[in-house]
């Protein structure tokens, strides 16, 4: 096996090919100055299953990464879809173009009126464009007014106990309140 | 007394004036801009036109009149409800703070906060409609749990000044609260 620097941007390491299709995720940068790796012995095996990578640290496995990069199975699928999606739009031409005396001829007679090869196509349309718009509008509504509580503290940081914490140890993560941030930004001695 | 050029959150100038009347009373007014007349102009040239549109189509003339009587009536509501001339708080310390709206027809609303309810005047920022705008406001509470805020008034909120104009109000009421709370 040999080793390779392949470029792209992440952290130093050194890339062991394995045999199998070649994929440029989470390789390493082009050598340093003096060209030596910064880790040893991490390596990757790439699953060609699902698109996953996980990161071997001396051939123990500690991460598993999703990656959206292109591998065959996936362009597999995309044609797949692709030509049937154009299938089903032929049959559906097909249903809509034909004279309905001729489909029951063949002996289709339980199908849809033709009325709705039209009708679908648009309700589809109509509704999508109010659901744009209606979801605007639920999201205005739900925006709390400039004098609602609501902008200013909720049920939580209310709640949340300011309990003193051990000296030198780490406080607790809370709320910080608007008083207090506002002196912070606006009465320190800033210009 | 300083005229700075602020302005408020769609661009347009507006005024600030702070007077201090004394160590522990200050007011500041600010100002909106006025009615342009251009403005009114347009609206009221392309109400009359919609309404001459309708008229040639329908020959009905009260259709016009209508129109007439509908620019007037909503001019004059619109400058007595809508249409805010400038608005002023009057910070008095350990007494409380009085905000006070004044129209273009001359209407004042005034309200008047006891200092004892007065928790902290704050710069907060909201979602308002598209955009996130820092306004300034009075957090309430009440005498018996004077840890919680229990409600929220908006100061300026017609003429919503940005950040500038905010912060010099901001800095003066805390001269005055810090003292006297």
């Amino acid at each position: 096996m040999t080793s390779s620097w392949q470029r792209s941007a992440g952290p130093l390491v050194e890339v062991e090919d394995f045999p199998g299709p070649s994929l440029e995720l989470l390789s390493s940068q082009t050598s340093s100055s003096d060209g030596t790796p910064v880790l040893q012995n991490v390596s990757h095996r790439p699953d060609v299953r699902c698109g996953q990578t996980s990161l071997l640290l001396n051939d123990v496995e500690i991460m598993v990464v999703n990656s959206p990069s292109p591998l065959p199975e996936r362009a597999i699928y995309g044609f797949v879809l692709f030509l049937g999606s154009q299938f089903g739009f032929f049959l559906y031409c097909l249903w809509a173009y034909i004279p309905e005396e001729w489909l029951h001829s063949v002996g289709l007679t339980y199908w849809p009126q033709k009325y709705w090869a039209l009708a679908m196509p648009i309700y589809l349309l109509v509704a999508l464009m109010v659901f744009v718009v209606v979801l605007f509008g639920i999201n205005m509504n739900n925006t709390a007014p400039l004098d609602s509580v609501d902008n200013v503290t909720d049920v939580f940081a209310q709640g949340q106990r300011s309990d003193c914490y051990r000296k030198g140890g780490i406080p607790r993560l809370k709320d910080v309140s608007i008083s207090e941030v506002n002196k912070k930004f606006y009465l320190s001695s800033e210009t | 007394m300083e005229d700075e050029a602020f302005s408020d959150i769609s661009g347009k100038p507006i005024s600030l004036d702070c007077q201090t009347h004394s160590s522990f009373c200050r007011e500041f007014t600010v100002s909106s801009p006025k009615m342009s007349i251009g403005k009114v102009m347009v609206y009221t040239c392309s109400v009359w036109l919609l309404a001459y549109a309708v008229f040639f189509f329908t020959q009905n003339t009260a259709v016009l009149s209508s129109a007439i009587l509908v620019t007037l009536a909503g001019m004059m509501l619109h400058i007595h409800f809508v249409k805010v001339d400038h608005e002023s708080l009057l910070v008095i310390g350990s007494l409380g703070i009085q905000v006070s709206s004044s129209y273009a027809s001359g209407r004042e609303v005034t309200t008047f906060i006891e200092m004892s309810k007065i928790k902290d005047i704050v710069i907060n920022e909201a979602v308002y409609l598209h955009q996130i705008i820092y306004y300034l406001c009075v957090l309430l509470k009440e005498p018996s749990e004077p840890n919680e805020v229990s409600s929220v008034v908006t100061l300026f909120q017609s003429s919503k000044p940005r950040l500038n104009c905010l912060v010099k109000v901001y800095r003066s009421c805390q001269e005055i609260l810090s003292k006297c709370q």
